[in-house]
């Protein structure tokens, strides 16, 4: 004898058109982060040639990160030191997790906001790193960890408007997070306090900025994030300047 | 016969072959009539975290190998095979955006299971 079936409860998980599917559409050839790596690999092959890795005053020499220097007034080794880095393992890691939170990134929030997002991150690992270490410190893994919180607020505070399986990355992205903090404090050679400055820059310029993946930016936002990326210019020009005059 | 074991037409036996077609560094199966035509395929549900278990490996298990199944031309998902973050193995055949049973139920049992076979676990 057959039984009536029970009703089907609907849920917001089953509405999926609602939901939008992060991951489609998204470029696997993202061009600001592949320049980014790209400057990265052309100022570490300069690095090495130049012998900047051999001593400790050859990476200091080369823009490192140095709390006395900039002290002295040498604010330009805020930027130039997440542009250096220490050898070739440190330069792969950091270009494959920037291309993987880069192509995260772009896509979410356009190459101009992504643009502020790396470079505050990289200001806001800097400052945190001068406050828990003298140096001299490289990488740019402060920046790489904006990114990174940066993903995790965006698949956290989107989580009603993506697919469930999007927001595992989120999920994921947190996890390898705390994983990597966790071992950057069972080393001194690891400048942990680069990772969580980046990390909190990120984390509050990500609330700020427009997921344009999920709606066009509105005019009023692309003309402030145009005057910032002026503002970004000039640091870049600042940096650059500070970095020849050395 | 409950409609779940309809049986296919006689010829439908799938054959499932690894696609070097995706381009997009995921893993994927493609399923095929014996006469060549394009059943389905089986593909790694997210690039983002097929990058990251190349990188991290299962990270504690938390990374795990789900597939989305799609088919025709604009690979329309029409289901998911997921395995679930448990202590015990549990899957999940999930073909619910296939309400009109247009692909069968018995061929898509049997695709879940080559898939977690292929993924050695």
């Amino acid at each position: 004898m057959e039984t009536a079936e029970q009703p089907l409860r609907i849920t917001p998980d089953m509405l999926l058109s609602r939901r939008l599917d992060f991951e489609r559409r998204m470029r696997r050839v993202p061009p600001v982060t592949l320049a980014i790596i790209g400057v990265l690999v052309v100022i570490f092959v300069a690095e090495a040639s130049r012998g900047a890795l051999a001593s400790r005053a050859g990476i200091v020499a080369a823009g490192a990160l140095v709390r006395e220097r900039v002290a002295a007034g040498e604010y330009w080794r805020l930027l130039s030191a997440t542009f250096l880095h220490g050898g070739v393992d440190h330069l792969v890691g950091n270009a494959i997790a920037l291309y993987i939170l880069g192509m995260i990134c772009e896509h979410a929030l356009g190459r101009g906001q992504f643009v502020l997002l790396y470079v505050a991150s990289a200001l806001a690992g800097s400052l945190v790193s001068l406050l828990t270490s003298p140096g001299p410190s490289v990488g740019a893994s402060g920046a790489i960890f904006g990114l990174q919180g940066a993903a995790i607020v965006l698949f956290r505070t989107q989580r009603d408007r993506l697919l469930l399986r999007d927001r595992r990355v989120g999920f994921v992205l947190l996890i390898w997070a705390i994983y990597t903090i966790a071992g950057g404090l069972l080393t001194p050679l690891i400048d942990n306090g680069a990772h969580v400055g980046g990390a909190l820059g990120g984390t509050l310029v990500a609330r700020r900025l427009h997921p344009v993946v999920l709606a066009p930016l509105p005019a009023e936002q692309a003309a402030r994030v145009r005057r910032l990326l002026w503002l970004v210019a000039a640091m870049l020009v600042y940096t650059v300047w500070g970095w020849m005059g050395s | 016969m409950p409609e779940s074991h309809r049986e296919p037409p006689p010829n439908l036996a799938a054959e499932a072959t690894r696609s070097g077609a995706a381009l997009r560094a995921k893993l994927a199966q493609q399923l095929e009539a014996p006469d060549g035509r394009p059943l389905a395929m089986a593909i790694e549900d997210s690039i983002v975290l097929s990058l990251l278990r190349r990188v991290l490996g299962t990270l504690f298990g938390v990374l795990r190998t789900n597939f989305l199944l799609v088919r025709g031309e604009d690979a329309e998902v029409f289901g998911e095979f997921n395995r679930k973050f448990t202590l015990l193995d549990r899957y999940v055949l999930d073909l619910s955006a296939d309400p009109a049973r247009i692909f069968d139920r018995r061929i898509a049992l049997a695709l879940g299971v080559m898939l977690d076979t292929g993924e050695r676990r």
